[in-house]
């Protein structure tokens, strides 16, 4: 492989990936759970040990059903590719959920791994770090824990900022402030 | 010969086709952030021109159908103006991510561009928006440009520190503010809570 086709590669590897997660949130607001599982390897593993788009599909209708009307607006992401078949991936992620009578904001990272099959870039697997979880309403730095969002099976704490080493170690540098 | 003149003339049409892709992907996904640039500065003829000259606008209610960029020009002056003083629009911020790109064609594509909206009116009323766009491109002697009015499909629209939750349908655009058609509008929510778990 040529140097500049090398480079082409990269770039439509990258644009495949960006592709990926806007048709992951569409998928998710539309409740495609089909669609939704088709952008994961053909192998995957859920959550509860199950294997395969059939067993994320019957997952995923669990997770997605504590809620109506949901909103996922990306933003930032960034793309490292590991080698042709890799890459690993932040995006940022400000979704909107109607919970009951509550309307929960949830800005959150997603920390992906995508792998090359048969061509076409997948989800080898999506985590999700909320930085909060509240109503459009309340503030949330006064909010328990800053996580609002009964019934959530799959996240049911916000993790970040904490969750960073770096993040730690800033802290207890200098812990005045 | 320099190694990107090797590499065109020896290699292939092929890598310069894929190129050319990524090229369109590239102009393609500008044209959501042009649009919203121009409607922000309330720039109407640089909306209008992010799109086809000739382009079709969509069927009035006596069935009489315009097309070309002055007449969208129009279109988007009774949109941005405000029928009574004060209702026009101050601030408009669209901001737009999550674009799925199709292309479909060398000269054709298709996408789905998500935008939360916020916008002031200059009577200092306002609302925020969550909006699904449906878009058709062309290319157009080079240049990619919307080939039709964009499909704007409303979630909700609520005033500032309001929940959508209770809101009446907001049958838009004969209001800014209430429940959309969407997500009901989507084939495969309906179909999902069709199917008891």
């Amino acid at each position: 492989m040529s140097d500049i086709e090398s480079r082409l590669a990269a770039l439509e590897a990258k644009e495949a990936i960006r592709q990926l997660v806007a048709r992951y949130a569409l998928a998710l607001d539309s409740r495609n759970v089909r669609d939704l599982v088709e952008l994961f390897v053909p192998d995957v593993r859920t959550g509860d040990g199950g294997v395969g788009r059939d067993a994320l599909a019957t997952w995923f209708d669990a997770v997605l059903r504590p809620y109506t009307t949901t909103f996922h607006l990306i933003g930032g992401h960034v793309i490292d590719l590991v080698d042709d078949e890799h890459a690993t991936g932040v995006l940022y992620c400000r979704p909107e959920h109607e919970v009951g009578d509550l309307w929960v904001v949830m800005p959150l990272q997603y920390w992906d791994r995508y792998e090359r099959r048969a061509g076409q870039w997948l989800f080898k697997s999506r985590s999700v770090h909320a930085f909060y979880a509240a109503d459009v309403l309340a503030n949330p730095t006064t909010v328990p824990g800053r996580f609002q969002f009964p019934g959530n099976p799959l996240i049911t704490k916000a993790d970040l900022p904490e969750r960073w080493e770096s993040w730690q170690r800033f802290w207890q540098a200098s812990p005045t402030a | 010969m320099g190694e990107l003149a090797a590499v065109l003339a020896g290699e292939s049409d092929g890598m310069n086709s894929r190129l050319a892709t990524l090229e369109a992907r590239e102009a393609i996904r500008a044209l959501p952030p042009r649009y919203a640039d121009a409607y922000a500065r309330l720039d109407l003829d640089a909306l209008a021109a992010l799109y086809l000259p000739d382009v079709p606008l969509r069927p009035a209610a006596d069935g009489t159908a315009e097309t070309g960029r002055a007449a969208l020009r129009d279109h988007f002056e009774r949109a941005t103006r405000g029928a009574t003083p004060g209702r026009g629009l101050a601030t408009v911020i669209l901001h737009t991510d999550n674009h799925v790109i199709d292309v479909t064609g060398p000269d054709a594509a298709t996408g789905s561009v998500y935008c939360h909206v916020e916008v002031h009116r200059r009577d200092g009323s306002g609302y925020q928006q969550a909006v699904v766009y449906t878009d058709r491109y062309a290319r157009h002697e080079g240049a990619w440009y919307f080939a039709t009015q964009r499909k704007h499909d409303l979630l909700y629209g609520a005033a500032p520190l309001t929940r959508p939750n209770a809101l009446p349908p907001a049958n838009w655009p004969a209001s800014q503010t209430g429940r959309g058609t969407l997500p009901d509008a989507w084939p495969s929510w309906r179909e999902f809570w069709a199917e008891a778990r």
